[in-house]
């Protein structure tokens, strides 16, 4: 009996230690830790007399934020009153406060141009400063509040700005005519003398006004480049106050080289499009005398319908509608084709109203077309800016500017996926040799097609680069 | 049972000594493979990813959608894009942008590997790296990646097989317990048939189950308990006749004795009347004197003559049974030294009347015998050869040990002692000789060849002879022929004290 024991032992022992043997090899996972990059210096701009730096912050009460940020712009910089502040803010933030602010610590001489940005984010070349008041995670870069400045001191520039309030003025044409004239006479130049370029931070709704306003002054060829201020809670920097209807002009006066972009990320096929027969502000009514978001849906093969059924929220219809945008085409005088982005949406959440809201205005007869993209053109079209600037501008891909300001759609930012939002001032900087640059989402944007004039779009990106001499 | 549990356990060890090893190698083939498919994956998925940045470089293009996915899949820890001059130009994490890959992996010498490296680190980490040329320039694509799934891949095969090796050992287990006891069943019957035919019941009989080896030995068994059944029943017959002649041998041993004893008591109660009747007859004969006449006297002369050999015979009676009765006293007995004293005393007064002599050629060897019966033996064979002596021949009795029957006893007397411990004395006479039609009949008791007149004697000196070889455990012949002479022999137990003087005899012979 005991023999019996033993054996039975011995064979339960090696199963057992056979089964543990095995079932014992547990391993630790493995998590590589990212270190943070040291910060790159992009206070070199090459060019004598002119300095530039950008800063950020992230607090939510104004004085911090702007003194943060300009301390980090400012740094080591021998001038502490630069000839211009650019600052941008997350929509939402206490943008009297930030204006106050600026004034009081960079001095009454300081020009401020800027608005509100997408609430979501404001960028420079040190970081996406990536906003949480929507709920995003906290980091490094992330707060409730985001604020980007830049700051210019520079001997080959000269900045002059003007801002209005639309509640003052009979119309938006009005108002950037006195915009635009207050700036050029900031500038120190004389009205006639038309601005190398100009910058706009205009409220939602009346920016094709506000282009043909400014047109009135400095003529169809004048280079505008600017953006809607992002919101929901917009607002633009007056000399002493912000206007949540309005516009803030910046002109700059220049013999530097520089070159532009105004540019969508999206393929154009010309597969699909039609005549836009009625409209209603910016709202398209009709496409070929049919509802426009029938039309609209037709071009997409129903998806829109099916995706309202699943799951009957307009705003996730936007959102497929955000890389499926209508563009319209113009042509220059020298056969150039050019592509003017809307983005379109539902008008009624309930689609009820079969009406496609835009952020443009387009006029009944114009032809509009259906374009696609994806997050990753978009990505990749916005890493690029810098480089076809600089080729538009002749100037050399290799060289690295001494600024960059850009105007990014947040509808095109929306479209990115979160985790990868962070690549784009790493992409950008790649592409402007790390030189200094601010960059504001925005809810619309304006740029220039050469031989045709300046424009109003969404779904764009202005993109402004000043080289070195 | 204790066969079963050893058949048992030594097949169920086995079993699981096998299932245990096989179990391993497979694990170790399914497990090898895995990881060899997880590492061909991670080159796969890295070929793709560079050939997909090499292809979007002529537009400046990234495949974020891919690096994209990569990063969301769980396999893969990290992707790093290294530019050039070894620094990190874009990344899963924008974090590690800027940074340089021998700040993570120092034992990476140098920042862009030439060829595909797969490296194998600790904590279930694995890294990929792999160059491509884009924009003029050398990249390097980084894939770190988990090899997590391959430990999970491994633990299940790991697991499944555990189960599966222990499932059938549990099976394998209850199978061999049946299987064993089926098998094991026709030799269980067949214990339990041994044990009943150990305790005698010769009857019983095993069933033969099967056709195979167990069903022949249950056969077998079978025919063994039934000719065990026979052979005891035999060898009972066999003691029962043993018994019975033992009896009877007993009885007859009892009758023999009862018979010596009669012949003594009957000799010795004889030889009293006998005694008073040749005394009273010579008295008578004294007395009478001259008085009785013719044929009165020749009565008186033939009664007591009568009685004289009458009292002869019985004296050779009594003599014949005290040799057969009395108890041998063994001791080394020197034959030349016996046969000298009857020359001196016994047969001095013979030998000179007749002119007769003893010749012993070679010294003869010792015996182990009972010396007065020895002597007793030798002096009735010199006797008869002196006696038996022809006309106008002096009789010459010759004594040896011949040595043809030191080393050939055993060949010409089958069955009899060996030459080792056995002597073959012979005492040859050169007397009248015997016919050979008589050989056998001159060893019977008073058996005469010739008439009392012409040889005397009483006819029992031969029985006498070969009554005392025989209990000694020899045996006693002649060869003979008539007219030429005869030669008696013996033989009688060594001495062991002889051993050297046959050597001696036998080196003398030689010389």
């Amino acid at each position: 009996m005991t023999s019996k024991i033993v054996i039975f032992c011995v064979v339960g022992i090696v199963v057992v230690s056979f089964f543990f043997f095995f079932l014992g090899q547990k391993n630790e996972g493995f998590q590589l830790t990212p270190q943070r990059a040291a910060a790159k210096s992009t206070q070199e701009t090459g060019v004598s007399g002119t300095e530039v730096g950008t800063g950020w912050s992230i607090s939510e009460y104004p004085g911090k934020a702007v003194r943060e940020a300009v301390d980090i712009a400012l740094g080591d910089k021998g001038q502490k009153n630069p000839d211009i502040a650019i600052v941008y803010a997350s929509a939402g933030s206490d943008m009297k406060g930030i204006l106050d602010a600026a004034k009081q610590i960079l001095g009454r001489n300081t020009k401020i141009f800027g608005g509100t940005s997408d609430s979501r984010a404001v960028m420079t070349d040190k970081g996406f400063v990536r906003v949480t008041g929507r709920g995003y995670t906290q980091a490094a870069m992330e707060g409730a509040k985001g604020l980007a400045i830049m700051t210019v001191t520079s001997k080959d520039i000269t900045f002059g700005v003007g801002s209005a309030n639309l509640v003052e003025f009979s119309s938006p044409q009005e108002m950037a005519r006195a915009a635009i004239l207050s700036a050029i006479e900031s500038a120190g130049k004389p009205a006639e003398q038309a601005p190398t370029i100009i910058l706009l931070a205009c409220t939602i709704g009346i920016e094709e006004e506000i282009v043909e306003g400014i047109e009135e002054v400095v003529g169809r060829d004048a280079l505008v480049l600017g953006g809607t201020v992002g919101g929901p809670d917009i607002a633009v920097f007056g000399e002493d106050a912000i206007y949540e209807k309005g516009v803030s002009v910046a002109v700059i006066y220049t013999d530097l080289p520089l070159g532009w972009t105004f540019e969508g990320g999206f393929d154009v096929t010309d597969k699909h499009s039609g005549i836009v027969t009625k409209v209603d502000g910016q709202d398209i009514v009709e496409i070929d005398s049919k509802p426009a978001l029938d039309v609209y849906d037709q071009w997409l093969g129903g998806e829109i319908g099916e995706l309202y059924e699943q799951v009957e929220r307009a705003d996730v219809v936007k959102d497929l509608l955000l890389l499926h945008p209508i563009y319209r085409k113009y042509t220059s005088r020298s056969g150039q084709d050019y592509f003017l982005f809307s983005h379109p949406w539902p008008k009624d959440d309930k689609m009820e109203d079969r009406c496609v809201s835009t952020s443009t205005k387009i006029k009944p007869g114009e032809r509009i077309y259906l374009s696609h993209g994806t997050w990753e053109t978009l990505i990749n079209r916005i890493g690029n800016l810098p480089r076809k600037a600089k080729i538009q501008g002749g100037i050399d891909v290799a060289q690295k500017p001494v600024l960059a300001i850009g105007f990014i759609c947040g509808g095109v930012m929306g479209a990115i996926p979160e985790t990868e939002r962070e690549k784009l001032p790493i992409l950008i900087n790649y592409t402007n040799n790390n030189a200094p640059f601010i960059a504001s989402f925005t809810w619309g944007e304006q740029g220039h097609f050469p031989g045709v004039g300046n424009k109003h779009g969404n779904l764009l990106t202005s993109f402004l680069v000043i080289g070195p001499k | 049972m204790k066969l079963f549990w050893k058949i048992y356990c030594v097949v169920l060890i086995s079993f699981v000594a096998v299932i245990v090893l096989s179990s391993y190698v497979t694990s170790a083939i399914r497990i090898s493979d895995a990881q060899k498919s997880i590492a061909d994956e991670q080159r796969t998925i890295g070929s793709l990813i560079t050939s997909d940045i090499e292809r979007g470089q002529s537009e400046s293009k990234w495949p974020f959608e891919s690096l994209k996915k990569l990063s969301e899949h769980h396999n893969f820890i990290f992707w790093w894009i290294v530019d050039e001059n070894g620094t990190i130009h874009l990344a899963d994490k924008a974090s590690f942008i800027g940074s340089r890959p021998c700040d993570y992996f120092p034992q990476i010498a140098g920042a862009l590997p030439d060829d595909d490296l797969l490296l194998e680190q600790q904590q279930n980490f694995g890294l990929f790296v792999k160059s491509f040329r884009a924009k003029k320039q050398k990249w390097n694509f980084w894939l770190g990646f988990s090899t997590e799934y391959i430990a999970r891949t491994s633990r299940k095969i790991i697991f499944s097989t555990v189960i599966y090796s222990a499932s059938a050992l549990v099976i394998l287990g209850l199978v061999l317990y049946f299987v064993i006891i089926h098998f094991l069943r026709p030799v269980k019957h067949l214990t339990a048939g041994a044990e009943k035919i150990g305790k005698g019941e010769l009857n019983h009989r095993v069933e033969v189950e099967s056709n195979d080896e167990l069903g022949y030995l249950a056969s077998s068994f079978n025919k063994m308990a039934e000719d065990l059944k026979k052979t005891t029943t035999s060898i009972d017959n066999l003691n029962r006749e043993i018994t019975e002649r033992k009896r009877a041998e007993e009885a007859l041993e009892v009758s023999n004795r009862e018979l010596r004893d009669f012949v003594y008591i009957a000799s010795h109660d004889l030889r009293e009347p006998l005694r008073k009747i040749s005394s009273f007859g010579m008295l008578l004969e004294e007395s009478l004197g001259g008085k009785l006449q013719g044929e009165d006297r020749e009565s008186l002369e033939f009664m007591i003559d009568g009685a004289n050999r009458m009292t002869q015979m019985i004296n050779s009676l009594l003599e014949y049974s005290r040799i057969g009765t009395k108890e041998i006293t063994y001791e080394t007995v020197d034959l030349n030294e016996a046969i000298g004293q009857l020359e001196q005393l016994e047969l001095a007064a013979l030998l000179e009347e007749t002119g007769g002599t003893i010749e012993i050629q070679q010294p003869l060897p010792s015996v182990q015998a009972d010396p007065v019966q020895i002597r007793r033996l030798l002096q009735n064979l010199i006797t008869n050869g002196i006696k038996y002596r022809s006309e106008g021949i002096g009789p010459r009795i010759v004594i040896r040990a011949v040595r043809k029957s030191w080393g050939l006893l055993t060949e010409d007397s089958p069955g009899e002692q060996t030459a080792e411990d056995t002597v073959r004395i012979e005492v040859q006479d050169n007397g009248i000789g015997i016919e050979e039609e008589h050989h056998r009949r001159i060893f019977k008791m008073f058996k005469r060849l010739h008439s009392r007149d012409k040889y005397e004697g009483a006819g029992i000196g031969l029985a006498i002879c070969q009554k005392i070889v025989e209990r000694h455990g020899g045996r006693i012949g002649v060869e003979s022929k008539a007219g030429v002479g005869s030669t008696f022999w013996f033989t009688l137990p060594a001495s062991k004290s002889l051993e050297q003087e046959q050597e001696k005899l036998i080196s003398s012979l030689e010389t």
